[in-house]
């Protein structure tokens, strides 16, 4: 079977219930098991404002998921998205085609590595920060003038 | 009297900066690329290349799908 990479960003409506999140995210993983699927990487960008409302609604609670699997699954896939009432947009693009799944799975996993080494890093070096703040304002990336173009914002 | 302009050649921003992606998902790259109605800004303005000018085309309509930029922006 051809199995293909691909990445749904789904759009929630922003007072989704926790358990009703749960069991759409349970069944699109249902679906993608069923066709020869596996689950790289889901991420929640949290609740962000959108660029227009839907459904009257100014935000939306957006959901990343990356997978790979074959071809039918994206039907099947799209047609549970329809249904779902809380699901307000979706939208799914294919990253790579005929791609070998365990060592796209392998990328995905050292991928993941990678960015809890950084996000603890960066948490390392805040806590220092805190337990020892160096003299001297802070500098940000616009040197010493950085007040100045916040200001103009 | 016709003077003709002189204006400096303007290169592609991705071909200048190889590790720039063009991503949909990156809507603050895209900004760049939008009026400030919301509209696509075309290639002699913004002075992209043929083919990074179809992929920030692409990322820019994926983008307005999935409401991370405007369709119409009105002020």
């Amino acid at each position: 079977m051809i199995i293909h990479e691909y990445e749904t960003t789904i759009i929630y409506h922003p007072e989704v219930q926790e358990p009703e999140k749960k069991r759409v995210h349970e069944r699109l993983l249902g679906v993608i098991d069923s066709f020869e699927g596996s689950l790289l990487f889901h991420e929640e960008w949290g609740a962000r404002k959108m660029a227009y409302a839907i459904r009257k609604e100014p935000r939306g609670l957006y959901h990343y998921f990356n997978f790979v699997s074959t071809a039918s699954c994206i039907q099947e896939l799209e047609r549970v998205l329809r249904i779902e009432s809380e699901v307000m947009r979706f939208l799914t693009v294919r990253l790579g085609e005929n791609v070998d799944p365990g060592e796209r799975q392998q990328f995905a996993q050292e991928r993941a590595q990678k960015a809890a080494e950084a996000r603890e890093a960066a948490e390392a070096a805040r806590a220092a920060r805190e337990a020892n703040p160096s003299g001297g304002p802070r500098r940000g990336p616009f040197g010493r003038h950085n007040q100045r173009s916040q200001d103009r914002r | 009297m016709f003077r003709p302009r002189r204006s400096r050649r303007k290169v592609c921003r991705f071909c200048a900066d190889k590790k720039a992606v063009i991503d949909y998902k990156e809507p603050r790259l895209l900004k760049y690329f939008i009026t400030e109605r919301g509209k696509i800004v075309p290639r002699r303005i913004s002075g992209n290349c043929a083919r990074h000018q179809r992929e920030v085309a692409t990322a820019i309509k994926r983008a307005r799908h999935i409401a991370l930029l405007p369709y119409v922006a009105t002020e």
